[in-house]
């Protein structure tokens, strides 16, 4: 994992893996690249994560040896994340690799485990989960008995990674609990509409069911626990991304500060500048410092509550002020500052906005 | 000792014996010594120490373990960050042998309380500036000025003392860190009032005070860099909690606590303030978690603590905010005897100082940004001239 500045203290296995990443995100994943795959019908580069699936194992890091997966481990996932939040790269790795390779795992329905894993760990299956937000609240998509199987009626949205997937995973809230369907999104009954996104890199999609053929995971009403660890697991990850992409901005608004001179000096020798990247890293240390912890402690929901609502205020507060710190350059549209800034801002609010994670937290402590 | 469980688990058990239910606040100070040294007798203080100077040679996560489980007793023990955090891990990098031998074990043991003679009237964030002379006399310094901002004077034994030694080089080149014994003849300790009406802080002049030739830290002349890493360790100490306690204090419980005797606790501005409190405090705890590790992994820390340190005066004014953003106009007039009123007004009065003490927040971050980030450094126009030049206004 990176140093920030508090060298990071990792097993060699997890510094091996954040270097190969890295060294992946910096050579197959240059601004031009990037630029391009923002640009494509994607919204992603599907030879990059042919290579991440392929070459790295990363899509089944978290599915079982046995379904042609690494069997990783939360902290794994944080290790990975991190640099692909460094990138930023944009990739379904998120939707398919975490939550929905989580949530058929703990879901543990040996029929969808034998029918889906094997192509998620593979990367040759993206499979997205139908949420965005924290709670799954109970319409507008309604799931009906059909013979051997089920129909879905209604919408969700907005989906991230819906446009790309090959299986969608739609939990669905009913009377007697939480129940989770696969759905084949090329189904004619099932309308994709992409939406207008702030974060150019995650596309996101209104998906619409028309009596869509769905596949019952697992127990009718009984996914609720399943779902909660893959969505704990995704939080995870996305607290990862941010803190890589936080420390990409330090790294960014440090290195522009060195060599930007006005005046006859660096810019980064006015105190004004000086103490404004001293709050940066202030910031970008204690997003850091929840990680090992988050990835390691799992009975912790205060944990991850604080997490969820610290992480993304503070890095769309380096995003903003990576953007001071550059400029007028800061503020184009040529610029990565805003593909952060973007990113920061819609990361804050997926999975639950910074003041609905610090009522949780207050709930699990009790007050 | 097999395992930080373990040790957990003999720590609770020390504690439900020798302290129990009684308010931590209310063990009258003779008490509180004789506790420190029991729990160091017990083996159970200062795990993280070399054993040849009475630590038990453990691992940084027994310090995680001693803080999560001492932290409700704190005020039941005297205060040892300076002393431990501070003294004896600054002599334990730059004293003799026969300097760690002699000190440390007293000062964990809690036999001996050290202070820092650091800041002098001319001499504030720019320590560099100090012109307290310490001149030879036979097998003696003789150490004449005035230091100020000096916490617990008054109840320490011994202080190092950042002292100037030679004029005529330049101010970094030319001060010497010695160990000075406070009830020497010579010193005289005045408290200083702070605006929360307490006296943490004192004035000490020094008087042809009298110190062996060989209670000097590190080399004659070579008291600069005892001093950064003297720093280092305070900033570790208060913001890192290598010892334990830290600088502000877990104030959540408390507050939530006021809240509800307030009748506030569904008020959704006093829910934000609670909820910010308790992430600001348990990320620099996650934040110390994390310096201990690299800490104890041997890795190169750097002026880290500053970070630390700033985190922790924000800390501390966020919480005493957000207490009197509960008490409201309870805050600001109260009964005599409602020491829980008090006490909120107290933090609020109390919180400009740690922005201020251990060096301010604007130094801080001229540390993190040039020491840490490695961007250019403020301009030191006096840093190659003879101290003599440079301060010409107080050395004639």
């Amino acid at each position: 994992m990176t140093a920030v500045f508090v060298p990071e203290v990792l097993d060699a296995h997890r510094e091996d893996l954040a270097a190969t990443v890295r060294t992946l995100v910096e050579r197959q994943s240059p601004p031009e690249r990037l630029r391009a795959a923002i640009a494509s019908p994607d919204g992603f580069d599907r030879d990059l994560w042919t290579v991440m699936a392929e070459q790295v194992g990363l899509a089944g890091l978290l599915v079982a040896e046995r379904y042609g997966g690494a069997g990783g481990d939360l902290l794994d996932v944080v290790v990975v994340q991190r640099e692909l939040g460094r990138g930023p790269v944009p990739s379904p790795y998120l939707s398919s690799a975490v939550f929905a390779a989580t949530l058929l795992r703990e879901i543990g329905d040996a029929a969808a485990c034998d029918r889906f894993l094997p192509g998620i760990a593979a990367g040759t299956t993206i499979a997205a989960v139908a949420a965005a937000d924290w709670d799954v609240a109970p319409g507008p998509v309604a799931a009906t008995p059909a013979g051997a199987g089920w129909r879905l009626t209604g919408e969700r949205s907005p989906v991230p990674d819906a446009m790309a997937a090959d299986l969608l995973l739609v939990p669905v809230a009913g009377p007697d609990g939480l129940s989770v369907f696969a759905v084949d999104p090329a189904d004619p009954s099932v309308t994709r509409t992409p939406l207008e996104v702030l974060d150019l890199t995650r596309r996101q999609a209104r998906v619409a069911f028309a009596g869509t053929p769905a596949t019952l995971v697992g127990p009718p009403g009984g996914a609720g626990p399943a779902y909660a660890a893959s969505r704990r697991a995704t939080v995870v990850a996305l607290v990862a991304e941010q803190v890589g992409g936080g420390e990409a901005l330090m790294g960014m608004s440090l290195a522009y500060a060195r060599t930007r001179h006005q005046f006859g000096r660096p810019i980064g020798g006015f105190q004004a500048v000086k103490h404004k990247l001293a709050e940066m890293a202030l910031d970008v240390e204690r997003m850091a410092s929840v990680l090992v912890p988050l990835a390691t402690e799992p009975a912790d929901d205060t944990l991850l509550h604080l997490a969820k609502a610290y992480c993304g205020e503070a890095y769309f507060r380096l995003a903003a002020e990576n953007i001071q710190i550059h400029g007028g350059i800061g503020f184009t549209w040529e610029h990565a500052s805003h593909l952060y800034f973007r990113r920061a801002k819609s990361t804050e609010f997926l999975f639950g906005s910074p003041e609905f994670h610090r009522g949780q937290l207050l709930r699990h402590l009790g007050v | 000792m097999t395992g930080p469980e373990e040790y957990r688990a003999r720590l609770r058990a020390w504690f439900a014996a020798e302290i129990g239910d009684r308010d931590p606040d209310t063990v009258p100070p003779e008490e509180r010594v004789r506790l420190a040294r029991s729990l160091h007798d017990a083996g159970l203080a200062f795990v993280t120490w070399p054993a040849a100077y009475g630590g038990q040679g453990l691992g940084a996560d027994f310090q995680t373990v001693f803080n999560e489980e001492a932290a409700r007793y704190a005020t039941a023990f005297p205060p040892a960050a300076v002393t431990v955090g501070i003294c004896a891990a600054t002599l334990l990098d730059f004293g003799t042998e026969a300097q760690k031998t002699r000190w440390i074990p007293a000062m964990l043991r809690g036999d001996a309380a050290w202070t820092q003679l650091l800041s002098e009237p001319g001499a504030g964030s720019d320590l560099g500036s100090v012109a307290t002379r310490a001149e030879p006399d036979g097998d003696h310094w003789v150490v004449n000025g005035q230091k100020v901002w000096t916490s617990g004077a008054r109840e320490a034994d011994y202080a190092l003392a950042l002292v100037r030694t030679d004029l005529d080089r330049p101010k970094y080149e030319g001060v010497s860190m010695l160990v000075v014994d406070l009830r020497a003849p010579g010193v005289d300790i005045r408290p200083l009032r702070e605006m929360t009406g307490e006296a943490l802080f004192n004035e000490v002049f020094l008087d042809g005070v009298r110190v062996p030739r060989d209670a000097v830290v590190g080399e004659v002349n070579g008291g600069w860099p005892v001093l950064t890493r003297m720093l280092h360790h305070e900033r570790m100490a208060l913001s890192a909690g290598t010892t334990g306690g830290r600088m502000d204090r877990d104030a959540f419980p408390e507050l939530v606590a006021l809240a509800r005797a307030h009748g506030r606790l569904a008020d959704a501005g006093v829910r934000a303030a609670l909820a910010e409190v308790y992430i600001q405090t348990r990320l620099l705890d996650l934040l110390g978690r994390r310096m201990r590790a690299a800490a104890q992994a041997g890795r190169h820390l750097g002026p880290v603590g500053s970070i630390g340190k700033i985190a922790t005066a924000r800390s501390a004014r966020l919480s005493a905010e957000a207490g009197m953003l509960i008490a409201g106009l309870a805050g600001q007039a109260w009964e005599p005897g409602d020491t829980r009123a008090a006490d909120t007004a107290r933090q609020l009065l109390f919180f400009p100082m740690t922005g201020i003490a251990g060096g301010t927040t604007e130094i801080q971050k001229n540390i993190v940004a040039e020491r840490v980030l490695g961007l250019p450094r403020e301009p030191r126009p006096d840093r190659d001239l003879p101290f003599r030049l440079s301060a010409v206004d107080r050395v004639g």
